[in-house]
């Protein structure tokens, strides 16, 4: 393993390699400052323009971008009360009350540093965890692989914050959506009512653009609200204290086991940690009630889980080829671009590009306490661009992506298509993270489902009686006996909350 | 936020396009439970989808409250104005090239965003088609139509 490691070290110091790695960490720390930018739509941006890399320094500058828009998305919290990111919403409570006893950069530094201790041993986990699931994966066939993406949507579905009803419909119109094209196993076209772009099915990237890019620019322009402005903060006092720095420490290792464990599950694992990490910091702390006062404790935590979150999550896509996640499920399509499927066989096949992977990402880590640090106001000064600019430059960017998967004008008609449909989703509060999932693994779905089928000659024992399979349906069922019960204990419990 | 009333409405439409769906995928072949074909996976999906979107048409209660309704029609207005300057913008693209429909779009673009001034908007867009121009298609090999204006 560390062989491995060395010599992903050796491969990641070359120039093209590390230019991506820093382009990446760059890019991913100015959107995540950037609040309705994310970085699911800038990795989908920048896919078309991978092409001129090779296809290790690709997926390093898309990690780059992912874990990368984790740092920046503080910044704007501590700052500004507005979170960059949404996995950095929780990061408000604590950091702005910080920044407004003026020690926000103390709240900044607790954050970067939190983000880099995540990071870093996130990736030592990443490194055993990846490498032993390929190994179990091994023994995975097709039914194993349907019972394993089965479980990712009833996990998905619960875990989404939303309603799961609502959660399941998103993933199923992004299954449909997936089915869009030619059949892989017959070759039979399907829904594509006569038009020679769709025989190919839909891109992701217009799909992308749209449901987040453009849907996010007709938002504003129904309201044309401006970004409050940003106060000046001084950044003498950028380092914490002994003290302070004391208190960061304990926070940053809870936060970084809880966000890498729950970034193994499907979900948006990054939001979901760094609020389970807040939690678990005011259920330790002595002074629980100083929590949202400005508690350096209450930066730290979070911060780290949802960087741990974003590291776990590349488990499941490494060891698997499953992603769990929009942004995983946009790297996965970064590997397929360059013809490189992941999956169980990857890092046996691939042990090069693996480590460089990794390599990279402890490299990305050093970068990302680099830029974030001494350049905090740099970035925190790009919030001083009007939405009004801002917005006309991602439409621009969008429609270059669009066009640039195919060279053709058809990328920028879906792009409006779902830039519509992904505003009409905002407007019923439905979140379209899950349809990008739900697309990705449809096609998988598919496959695995009909072979399985035709394996077992349409009997559906075997999926019950293999023991993998069978385990994991298992928790697919009691997960869902667990969510009738949980909803029905909140309905008989409702009207007495509503007494007080 | 659009009303309980709209919700409805929209998960309606939602399980009348699922329904289309269910149909359309007939004309495919569904095959067997031992055997299924192309129609099959589908089939299944729109199923899921009607009756998930039935579920939430019934349990989305049309509630009583007033909404706020931001934005109102002006806002609707430039929406629309948007997605139909946007669709032209795709039409004329390849004919007129990358540098021209483009620069006139952004200028459309900053307008319809709230900039004012028309030297400013002028400028900027022609320093981003430019930059664009040259980031994408001499740094990164993009091939975006050169149209009339050939180089």
């Amino acid at each position: 393993m560390f062989e491995g490691l060395f010599e992903g070290f050796q491969n990641v110091m070359t120039l093209n390699n590390l230019l991506a790695c820093f382009i990446g960490c760059f890019v991913g720390t100015l959107v995540g400052v950037l609040p309705g930018l994310g970085p699911v739509p800038t990795m989908g941006l920048l896919l078309p323009f991978t092409f001129v890399l090779d296809p290790t320094g690709a997926i390093i500058m898309l990690a780059g971008i992912f874990y990368g828009a984790m740092y920046g998305g503080s910044t704007t919290s501590i700052l500004l009360n507005l979170p960059g990111e949404a996995a950095s919403v929780v990061t408000c409570l604590d950091g702005h009350e910080m920044a407004k006893k003026g020690r926000a950069g103390a709240a900044l530094a607790a954050s970067a540093i939190g983000s880099w201790i995540a990071g870093t041993l996130g990736l030592v986990g990443l490194m055993f965890f990846a490498v032993a699931l390929s190994k179990v994966a091994l023994l995975f066939g097709p039914i194993e692989c349907f019972a394993i993406t089965v479980l990712g949507i009833f996990l998905l579905g619960n875990l989404s914050g939303n309603k799961p009803s609502r959660s399941f419909l998103m993933v199923f119109i992004g299954i449909l959506f997936g089915c869009i094209g030619t059949d892989k196993i017959s070759g039979m076209s399907r829904f594509t009512f006569g038009s020679v772009d769709l025989i190919g099915g839909i891109d992701l990237v217009p799909m992308i653009m749209g449901l987040f890019g453009i849907a996010d620019v007709l938002m504003f322009l129904e309201n044309r609200e401006e970004n409050p402005s940003l106060a000046s903060v001084k950044f003498r006092d950028l380092y914490p204290k002994k003290e302070e720095l004391k208190r960061i420490i304990k926070p940053s290792l809870r936060g970084t086991v809880v966000g890498f464990l729950i970034g193994l599950l499907p979900g948006p694992a990054a939001v979901i940690s760094s609020f389970a990490s807040y939690k678990l910091e005011k259920k330790v702390s002595k002074n629980p009630e100083a929590f949202g006062t400005g508690v350096i404790e209450g930066v730290a935590g979070p911060e780290s889980a949802n960087n741990g979150a974003a590291v776990g999550s590349m488990v499941p896509l490494l060891g698997l080829g499953i992603p769990f996640a929009p942004a995983t499920a946009v790297l996965l399509s970064g590997f397929m671009i360059h013809g490189i499927t992941p999956g169980p066989l990857f890092i046996r096949d691939n042990p090069l590009m693996f480590w460089t992977i990794i390599a990279s990402m402890y490299i990305g880590n050093v970068i990302l306490v680099l830029l974030n640090l001494p350049l905090v106001g740099v970035f925190a000064s790009v919030l001083r661009i009007k939405a009004r600019i801002l917005m006309p430059i991602i439409v621009l960017v969008c429609l270059i992506g669009a066009y640039g998967v195919n060279n053709s004008v058809f990328g920028i008609f879906a792009m409006v298509f779902f830039g519509l449909v992904g505003y009409l989703f905002k407007k019923v509060n439905l979140d379209p993270s899950p349809l990008i999932v739900g697309f990705i693994l449809g096609p998988m779905i598919e496959i695995y489902a009909r072979q399985s089928l035709v394996l077992t000659d349409g009997s559906f024992l075997p999926f019950i009686t293999k023991p993998i399979s069978g385990s994991l349906f298992l928790i697919a069922l009691l997960l869902s006996v667990f969510t009738i019960v949980r909803s029905i204990i909140k309905k008989r419990n409702m009207p007495c909350d509503k007494k007080y | 936020m659009l009303g309980k009333q709209k919700e409805r409405i929209f998960f309606a439409v939602i399980a009348v396009i699922a329904l289309l769906f269910m149909i359309i995928s007939f004309s495919y072949e569904i095959g067997t439970i031992g055997s299924p074909q192309g129609g099959f996976f589908p089939f299944v999906a729109s199923i899921i989808i009607f009756i998930l979107s039935l579920y939430l048409f019934i349990s989305t209660k049309p509630a009583t409250e007033q909404t706020s309704q931001t934005g109102g029609m002006t806002g609707l207005k430039r929406i629309c104005l948007f997605i139909i300057v946007t669709l032209i913008y795709a039409v004329f693209l390849e004919r007129l090239g990358f540098l021209l429909s483009t620069f006139i779009y952004m200028i459309f673009l900053l307008k319809v965003m709230g900039q004012p001034g028309w030297r400013f908007a002028v400028l900027f867009s022609l320093i981003s088609v430019i930059f664009c121009w040259v980031c994408f298609q001499k740094w990164l090999g993009v091939p975006l139509p050169t149209g009339i204006i050939s180089f």
